[in-house]
């Protein structure tokens, strides 16, 4: 369905996705996971055809995204990281100048727009203007505007920064309902719950380059499905291990406290890495993950 | 056309949201420039006459002030409330979104325009209401629509928008016989002037508005302009895009 092939962004200097390649399977939610800067946000650019990429191809349904940016549109919905509506259109007329920007007919038009609110829960606040929502119902519409014209691909990037719990669980099940439709998802994200939770594939990146791809649970067991943080003589530290038993063998021999739990993708991205997904949700130097884990990283570099 | 015709939808449903806001803001200039320029300080008999000779300078200016204000609205969508964002990834042709948002400047610069032309009528100015009218005003919102789009795209911030009003319209709004006639600057300026886009929109205005008919070569040269300028805005638009 999408297919990156040596895809590379550069702005001056600075390479903002690195020889990119991947395929991305048809009827999936695809987790893009990295931290802030690590150029999850350029990839949907590039997908959504906003930027042209530095070398290399993106190929989304067939079409490449330069060659053909017209028919890559047709295909795409994007939900972009910045809410971007007219405050002065109600939600209702927001759809519909979607929609006609899709040449989707009236009619048509008509009868998706009232699924779509029914589908975002917004059928209330749909004669309201924009600037009237809340940050949780922009999110909500932001989806359901992306849905109106029926994209085969849609893009998420960051779809829930800045909402409290429970406004990015009912972004969540959107998500999921549009995966049960048939939808191709890409979903960018630093929260690891996030995915965790949504992503059935899940591609780690960091500073342009993929370093991790594979399920959320592959990723989690190929880091150790144990974790145990402790305190080291110069910050927190954390060791990986295969099951509870060895985990509990461990901890008896420390002289410190420490804490026993399931591993996540933070996890994956500190052994890989050495530092955080959330860098300041840091507790302390992430930098000293175990020697292993530091060579780990270097062989998915390489 | 349902692609163009989304992209005056939205410009027109904020139009209509704003009305009296933008109602006003068409207003308060002409009617001060009116009072001060016309009224201010002249003896009867010569306010009748300066009036007959700045209000259709004012109209043009209107229509030019109020169609070019589109760049402004271009870069607060672009910079501000990111709506620019979903045009560029809907499939969107590039003449399509520059139609759309030439139609829309056109829509307010004819406003602003009806506003001077009732402002004058109120004043008892005489003025011919004629379709050469109609069209010397459409012609100017054309022209400075689309110039609204080029110049807009070459903003790459909210303080260059302000900038380019500076540079575009003030010495436009002054110097282009809105004021006073062209003929009373000196030679080398007139040529100047002739050659911005006000000069012949404010010519054809003048001339349409006394009844007489549009002069074909400030009607040629102004069409070349809108020609000119939407291929520019096309054109523009592609590199923004890029």
């Amino acid at each position: 369905m999408i297919t990156f092939n040596r895809l590379t962004k550069r702005y001056g200097d600075v390479t903002a996705v690195d020889d990119l390649c991947l395929r991305l399977d048809a009827g999936c939610i695809h987790g893009m996971l990295g931290p802030n800067g690590a150029g999850k946000t350029t990839i949907v650019r590039i997908l959504s055809t906003l930027t042209k990429p530095t070398s290399g191809t993106a190929v989304v349904g067939g079409f490449d995204v330069v060659e053909q940016p017209l028919k890559v549109k047709q295909q795409i919905g994007v939900v972009h990281q910045t809410l971007n509506f007219d405050p002065e259109l109600t939600g209702e007329e927001s759809l519909l100048v979607h929609g006609m920007l899709y040449r989707m007919s009236r009619k048509v038009l008509r009868d998706r727009i009232g699924e779509m609110l029914q589908f975002a829960d917004l059928v209330d606040a749909s004669k309201r203007k924009v600037s009237t929502y809340s940050g949780g119902m922009k999110r909500r519409l932001s989806i359901a505007r992306a849905m109106v014209h029926r994209p085969r691909v849609i893009l998420l990037d960051e779809p829930t920064v800045g909402l409290d719990a429970h406004a990015r669980r009912r972004v969540w099940d959107l998500v999921r309902q549009l995966r049960e439709e048939g939808c191709t998802i890409i979903l960018t994200t630093h929260y690891i719950d996030e995915a965790e939770v949504l992503a059935d594939q899940v591609v780690v990146i960091d500073r342009g380059r993929i370093i991790a791809e594979g399920s959320p649970q592959f990723l989690i067991s190929s880091a150790g499905s144990v974790a145990v943080d402790f305190a080291g003589p110069s910050g927190t530290k954390t060791e990986f291990f295969e099951n509870r038993e060895s985990a509990a063998e461990f901890i008896s021999k420390l002289e410190t406290r420490a804490t026993i739990r399931r591993a996540n993708l933070e996890d994956v991205f500190i052994k890989l890495t050495g530092r955080r997904v959330n860098p300041n949700e840091s507790e302390g130097d992430i930098a000293h993950a175990t020697s292993g884990s530091r060579h780990t990283a270097r062989t998915h570099h390489s | 056309m349902q692609q163009v015709a989304a992209v005056i939808l939205r410009e027109l449903i904020i139009l209509k949201r704003k009305f009296w806001r933008y109602f006003f803001s068409f207003t308060i200039s002409p009617l001060l420039y009116f009072i001060t320029f016309a009224w201010g300080g002249r003896a009867p008999a010569d306010r009748a006459e300066y009036s007959s000779f700045m209000l259709p300078g004012l109209i043009a200016m209107s229509a030019m002030i109020n169609s070019f204000a589109l760049s402004t609205e271009i870069n607060i969508a672009r910079f501000y409330w990111r709506t620019f964002d979903e045009i560029r990834t809907a499939p969107v042709p590039n003449w399509a979104y520059v139609v759309g948002e030439i139609i829309s400047g056109m829509v307010r610069g004819l406003l602003a325009a009806c506003i001077v032309i009732m402002m004058g009528l109120l004043f008892g100015v005489p003025i011919v209401l004629s379709p050469q009218l109609l069209l010397a005003v459409l012609m100017t919102t054309v022209v400075f629509a689309a110039l609204a789009i080029s110049t807009a795209s070459l903003a790459r911030s909210h303080a260059d928008q302000g900038m380019l009003n500076s540079f575009v319209i003030t010495p436009m709004a002054f110097l282009c016989g809105t004021f006073f006639p062209v003929d009373t600057y000196p030679q080398a300026l007139q040529w100047f002037i002739k050659i911005l886009p006000l000069t012949p929109a404010s010519q054809l205005v003048r001339s349409a508005a006394a009844g007489h008919g549009l002069p074909m070569p400030w009607l040629g040269y102004l069409t070349a302009l809108a020609v000119m300028f939407v291929g520019a805005a096309i054109f523009m638009i592609n590199r923004t895009k890029d």
